[in-house]
């Protein structure tokens, strides 16, 4: 039992070093001074928030113009608007979808579904320069709109096969006593189902935001960098000729909060969301 | 009710499927726009040895990305299974990584391999070996970038399979037990056939999803150096929007479009036919 126990820790130890070694790092030079990032095994020879002060509210990086010395909170901001965006648009499309494949088990209702199943696993580069060229027929091109509109790629599918999934449990009975009370589909929706399936209209709201929040390629191809979302801005801080480690460090740690947040909520819903519903937990 | 969805998918996925094998025949030139090239770029694809190398390393980064993601998954799904004192605790750390973006992991490890400020340099310098430009150098580029994409992931898979064993039902492990199978006997002869449906899907899910991967490559090493980690999608997204060369970058997709079939469709297969209610 005691080498049990030894071994359990030891491998504990291991997986904690894993995970947390990095997160660690980017906390230690977070707050190391200029010129004190550490080049050897150690600590900082100098602290100082001033890291912080500079990412949150902007000043301090003097010397470097442009970009690189903006503060995060327009590229946070396009994130929460876009990704509220979104969200909206998503369940807005997807509501009266999710529900004619769970009510109406036609033909047509299942080949929508299958292929949205189908788009959801193709490679989306092969989507992204018709979406560019159409953006810029559009006159989109550049704007945060665009991404908005092409970040429907990614929540769509997902979106309409996870409330599928939620209407499917719900009581049909109620549903069918007020269409004999000849109540319309529409009715129904509106003042049966949806007020039932607020818990699942928020998992899928926050789904939609989170596939929003982390998504790269359209964030780097469609807007303008001053209107795209938070990972462009991580991304530019590696230039060729030198990297700003101090406020990188800054910016991926602040880049957690929406994910804290979205987690908190989503927390039991995850995996049925990772699997695309395959998994019940 | 289904009007709104099929005009989506319409403008969002059909329309622009279509148009990249439509696009893959065309050339963008300056000044005179889009022009008909025939199957010139695809000539020129078949025999560029970049492309077919990318397409081999496509197929590597994704094998070694999702074999090493199940790998961990399960050990850290196995370490805190059982309850004990702390699992908690290991249970948070262990999910700890999925809070960081994509973009954020990537930039805080390509902190970690930097050769002067690296954390990971300053631990091979205290043991007495030389500092490595992870990121810098052929042989350990791709490799690196694979160590984060299976640091951001592994919180996720592990997740799942923790929900599979949860849905184990009890019994059988109960009778094992009074016939005295071993641990590893119960492993192998009962946990993973029982967690087979579950783990079939989360692997072809992931395994698709890695297929088509970019942010990693893209910000921690743009494919390079040369074109040592270069992978499908970065290639074609480099083609059209940095070398502004739409019609190759086109052809490049519509083949790698063709390639994902071979992944998609046993998905769609497996997932049809057990999946449904």
């Amino acid at each position: 039992m005691r080498r049990r126990t030894l071994l359990l820790w030891t491998a504990g130890i291991l997986v904690a070093v894993w995970s947390l070694l990095p997160v660690y790092y980017a906390f230690v030079v977070s707050f190391a001074a200029e010129g004190a990032i550490p080049t050897h095994l150690g600590l900082p020879s100098e602290w100082t928030w001033f890291n912080w002060r500079d990412v949150l509210f902007g000043g301090g990086m003097g010397q470097l113009s442009g970009q690189m010395s903006d503060p995060v909170w327009p590229y946070m901001q396009n994130s929460l608007v876009v990704g509220a965006c979104v969200s909206v648009l998503t369940v807005g499309i997807v509501l009266p979808a999710a529900y004619t494949f769970s009510r109406y088990r036609s033909r047509s209702s299942r080949v929508v579904m299958i292929s949205l199943l189908f788009f959801r696993m193709i490679p989306v580069i092969a989507l992204a320069i018709p979406v560019y060229f159409l953006m810029r027929t559009l006159g989109l091109l550049g704007s945060w709109e665009s991404l908005a509109f092409a970040q429907l790629i990614y929540t769509v599918p997902l979106a309409a096969w996870l409330l599928k999934g939620y209407f499917d449990m719900l009581p049909i009975e109620v549903e069918e006593s007020a269409l004999i009370d000849g109540a319309s589909r529409l009715t129904i929706l509106r003042r049966i189902v949806i007020p039932l399936s607020r818990p699942g209209l928020a998992v899928v709201v926050m789904f939609s935001f989170l596939l929003s929040y982390i998504e790269y390629l359209f964030a780097s191809s469609l807007p303008s960098t001053i209107q795209s979302t938070m990972p462009v801005r991580m991304g530019l801080f590696i230039t060729p000729h030198m990297t700003l480690w101090r406020p990188l460090a800054v910016t991926a740690l602040l880049s957690t909060v929406p994910m804290i947040i979205l987690f908190l909520f989503l927390q039991r819903h995850l995996v049925r969301g990772l699997t695309f519903g395959a998994v019940k937990q | 009710m289904l009007i709104p969805i099929v005009i989506l998918v319409l403008v969002i996925f059909v329309y622009p499927l279509l148009e990249t094998f439509r696009l893959s025949f065309f050339e963008f030139k300056a000044g005179r726009g889009l022009v008909f090239v025939g199957t010139s770029n695809f000539n020129d694809l078949s025999s560029d040895p970049v492309f077919f190398s990318t397409i081999v390393r496509t197929f590597a980064y994704m094998v070694g990305v999702v074999a090493v993601n199940f790998g961990l998954g399960m050990g850290f799904a196995l370490l805190t299974y059982k309850p004990f004192k702390g699992v908690s605790l290991l249970r948070t750390i262990i999910l700890l990584p999925m809070l960081f973006i994509p973009a954020s992991a990537a930039v805080i490890w390509a902190l970690l391999y930097d050769p002067l400020f690296g954390l990971i340099n300053h631990i091979l310098e205290a043991i007495g070996l030389n500092a490595v430009a992870f990121l810098g150098v052929t042989s350990t580029a791709m490799p690196a970038v694979m160590v984060t994409d299976i640091w951001g992931w592994t919180p996720f898979v592990y997740l799942i399979i923790v929900a599979g064993l949860q849905g184990l039902p009890a019994a059988p492990f109960e009778a094992a037990e009074i016939d005295g199978a071993s641990s590893f006997q119960k492993f192998r002869r009962l946990t993973i056939p029982m967690l087979r449906p579950v783990l079939l899907i989360a692997v072809l899910i992931k395994a698709i999803d890695t297929f088509r991967a970019f942010d990693y490559i893209w910000i921690m090493t743009g494919g390079g150096p040369g074109d040592a980690s270069m992978l499908l999608t970065p290639l074609a997204y480099r083609a059209a929007f940095s070398m502004v060369q739409f019609g190759h970058g086109s052809a490049i997709a519509a083949v790698f479009f063709l390639l994902s079939l071979a992944l998609t469709v046993p998905f769609l297969w497996v997932y049809l036919r057990g999946g449904e209610d």
